[in-house]
């Protein structure tokens, strides 16, 4: 607000001139926003027009056909199974252990310096590169595990992804607990519920929202982790999944989404970019699927709390 | 309006009744029986050598000024301060002869035999209906649970005002409602006390006045020990009064003891008149 | 708010315990129905607390108008056992008083009562001052009756008989005036006084010539004489209530004994 100073005994409540500065913080927001927008409009717009026609004209077949060397026969299936795979495991592995993490660190966990420890060192792995993550699946699951997990298999990525989410949803999850007013606590003790009745009656269903929202969170980032992936095993290129069944896919080769979407982006072929844009978009839309039902959950819960 | 006799109406000495109904008043038997009571935050105490005890079915409130540990003590008798790590406590709480603080005492039974209410009314963010029997079910009630919630209810006169709408969260209802959902809550789980930590500090004057009106029907079944900053609340409401004050050593300790009506006509400490004449604090 | 509806405050019974027990109730006066009715039950610890004060002062009014009775009544049948009984029991009556005045000063202190409510205590804390002392002037009376006991009767004690029926009703009128808070009837039996006046100026006259007459009346005549001015001084106390009641309508001062 600029002061502009007025004359002692001037009681008029005009506006005496316009205030630029307002005016400029006003304009550079919005500014900001177009661009953003702008940015974002353009991703869109350039991979739409590139991949939406491939879609439109090999419909389903590209859906359902594995990755090939030839742009005309390729198809995200593989792609597709390993993504929705992965989600999967974040979710059994990630996040039970991270929301329990996350209660024993809040609620039991007594706030000495070993505790404080932990957070720190929490909140530094969800810093940390996710590559790095690749390499420490590489080296314990594919490597040194692999008569357990079979090596460069599907279950050695889903768990390397699920131990990258891990301090998110540790994180998001202490955060919404934190944030379970201390009222609440002090109602549940105060009546005589003990502290394991209140962490699970009391607290945990009042956190939940926050908790799901850190899900959804963990999930988006782990269905878009390209990297650590490639290193801890994901098939860069064709190979085949005919004839296995389930059992067998976990324990063999697989690819994702991004992965081959990186796969196809790297090939010479002039067809690939077409190919590699309609990837993109079944990503997203995968991407946002997974989201939505993530949020549908949530608020369905929250309606019935 | 002619003036009474002016010897007779300054300084007018209480008398002490003789009627043999008002000795057994005074010698009822206390609900719990505080001897010694320090409590301390790490290294530092909040209250020092508490010796009190509050009387069966009456309502003995404590007051004093801010820093006299009067909530400290309060949340001592039902062992709500074991929650705050550091805390430490000295002394003895009697309650039915068992000391409170005896280590095979289990601080969650001692909770359910002494409820609290507090000062901001935190009522679960559930229906109604679920807020009261919350307690009970937690504790295994088989019973008619449907009655218990509604005597519960009654009892903290609030039956009538949502007997329509038990499925309601109680987060609808006002804040003097919400107050007196968390007293039914309390009550649902049959405590013998009830603790209540300035329950209508956050209140408007008439739901004030409304919760003390249930407080003065709460008292035939249950024994009530209040908290409040509110002279005149304590003046109005109570049958006892403590008067805790902060020392030199910013520990509270008692000051005086006594009947609420000597407390307010003829305190035997200064300090105490000074008190609740206003002068201070 | 009927009688069995009605439990008395707890505190002030612990504390002062027995005021309303110890007493016997009155002679026929009935809980008013009428009087201001609690609104809603926002003070219904306070209203409680109010109710008992007043019944104690009804009870204490009842008792000193069964003490004025019962003297006058010990002086005509020369009954000085009965008189001495009156004596006795002033002292209970001074016990009332004093524990209803501490009960007013406990219910002010702790319930902060303002406007009316504060004027309603007040008035009957003098009330109850008044009364004690009407209790006093009764005891007075029955002392001089204790004295006549043995003689025989001067004159049928004159008017003295009538003069102490008057005085019981004025007592009886001024509390029923007061219970319910009504100015026209404080007004009323205040006027009322002027027959006290008039029966003491007669029974002066006639007990000076009765004495005049002769010098063995002088005695017994001069007893009579006291008696009759304990009874007058009652008669005032009535008017000072009856002030009171009209300053509690009104938040007037009126001077109703010119």
């Amino acid at each position: 607000m600029t002061a502009i100073a007025r004359p002692i005994g001037d009681t008029s409540l005009r506006r005496t001139g316009t205030d630029w500065a307002g005016l400029a913080f006003h304009g550079v927001l919005l500014a900001s926003l177009l661009v953003s927008l702008l940015i974002l409009f353009t991703l869109i717009a350039d991979v739409a027009g590139r991949g939406l026609p491939i879609l439109a004209e090999r419909g389903t077949d590209f859906l359902t056909a594995p990755t090939s060397s030839r742009p005309a026969r390729a198809g995200v299936a593989q792609g597709i199974f390993g993504t929705l795979m992965m989600a999967v495991f974040v979710a059994i592995i990630a996040f039970p252990v991270g929301i329990m993490t996350a209660v024993y660190l809040e609620e039991y966990a007594a706030d000495n310096r070993l505790t404080r420890f932990i957070n720190v060192n929490i909140r530094n792995l969800a810093g940390v590169p996710s590559v790095v993550y690749g390499l420490l699946g590489l080296s314990i699951f594919v490597i040194s595990l692999k008569n357990l997990t079979g090596g460069r298999s599907l279950i050695a990525g889903g768990i390397t992804l699920a131990i990258l989410v891990l301090p998110i949803v540790i994180i998001t999850s202490a955060e919404a607990i934190r944030a379970v007013p201390r009222g609440l606590r002090e109602a549940g003790f105060g009546i005589g519920a003990s502290r394991w009745e209140v962490t699970r009656l009391l607290v945990i269903p009042h956190a939940a929202p926050g908790i799901l929202t850190g899900t959804v969170l963990a999930l988006s980032r782990a269905l878009g982790e390209t990297a650590p992936l490639i290193l801890a095993g994901a098939v860069l290129g064709g190979f085949s999944t005919g004839g296995k069944d389930f059992v067998e896919q976990l324990f063999g080769r697989y690819t994702t989404l991004p992965v081959t979407i990186f796969d196809w982006a790297r090939r010479p072929q002039a067809d690939f970019r077409e190919l590699t844009a309609a990837a993109i978009i079944v990503l997203l839309v995968v991407t946002l699927l997974a989201n939505a039902i993530a949020i549908l959950l949530r608020n369905r819960y929250e309606r019935s709390s | 309006m002619t003036t009474a006799d002016p010897t007779r109406s300054v300084a007018i000495r209480v008398d002490r009744p003789n009627a043999p109904s008002a000795d057994a008043a005074v010698a009822r038997e206390p609900a719990v029986d505080l001897r010694d009571v320090s409590v301390y935050y790490g290294s530092f105490r909040a209250v020092r050598n508490i010796t009190f005890d509050a009387p069966a079915n009456a309502i003995t409130a404590l007051i004093g000024p801010s820093g006299s540990g009067k909530s400290t003590l309060l949340r001592a008798i039902n062992r709500m301060n074991d929650l705050i790590p550091g805390s430490r406590f000295e002394g003895q709480i009697l309650y039915h002869g068992q000391n409170l603080y005896a280590p095979d005492v289990d601080p969650v039974e001692v909770r359910r035999r002494i409820g609290m209410v507090f000062q901001k009314a935190n009522p679960f963010p559930k229906s109604i209906y679920d807020n009261v029997a919350f307690g009970p079910r937690i504790n295994g009630f088989k019973g008619n649970l449907d009655e218990l919630v509604e005597q519960s209810l009654r009892r903290a006169v609030l039956w009538d005002e949502v007997k329509d709408k038990l499925k309601q969260s109680g987060l609808t209802l006002s804040g003097g409602q919400q107050q007196r959902l968390c007293i039914a809550r309390a009550i649902a789980v049959e405590p013998e006390i009830i603790l209540m930590d300035e329950p209508a500090s956050a209140l408007d004057p008439r739901s004030t006045l409304q919760i003390e009106e249930l407080m003065a029907e709460l008292r035939a079944r249950y024994t009530i020990i209040i908290v409040t900053h509110n002279m005149q609340q304590a003046a109005r409401a109570s049958d006892y009064t403590v008067f805790l004050n902060m020392g030199d050593d910013r520990a509270g300790y008692i000051v005086e003891r006594d009947r609420t009506i000597e407390i307010f006509t003829n305190p035997k400490n200064q300090l105490t008149e000074d008190y609740v004449s206003g002068r201070f604090g | 708010m009927s009688d069995e509806q009605r439990t008395p405050a707890p505190r002030l019974r612990d504390a002062y315990g027995g005021v309303l027990d110890d007493i016997d109730p009155g002679l026929g006066l009935e809980r008013p129905a009428s009087g201001p009715q609690p609104l809603h039950r926002h003070r219904q610890t306070f209203d409680r607390e109010l109710q008992d004060v007043k019944d104690s002062v009804l009870r204490m009014g009842s008792l000193v108008e069964e003490s004025i009775r019962q003297a006058i009544d010990a002086l005509v049948r020369h009954d000085a056992d009965a008189a001495t009984a009156v004596i006795v029991a002033d002292a209970g009556i001074n016990e009332v008083q004093r524990k209803v005045s501490s009960m007013i000063t406990a219910t002010i202190a702790t319930q902060a009562p303002v406007a009316r409510d504060l004027r309603f205590l007040l008035t009957l804390d003098h009330v109850s001052y008044e009364l004690e002392r009407m209790g006093d002037h009764a005891a007075s009376v029955a002392k001089q009756a204790r004295k006549l006991a043995p003689e025989p009767p001067l004159k049928g004690y004159v008017d003295l008989p009538k003069m102490g029926d008057v005085a019981a009703q004025l007592v009886h009128g001024i509390l029923r005036a007061l219970v319910d808070v009504d100015q026209e009837m404080a007004r009323r039996v205040a006027g009322q006084d002027d027959e006290m006046d008039a029966l003491y100026h007669r029974i002066f006259d006639d007990v000076l010539d009765l004495m005049r007459a002769d010098p063995g009346n002088v005695e017994r005549g001069t007893r009579i004489l006291f008696a009759a001015y304990y009874l007058e001084r009652i008669g005032d106390r009535v008017t000072n209530i009856a002030e009171d009641v009209v300053f509690l309508v009104t938040g007037d001062i009126e001077d109703l004994n010119p």
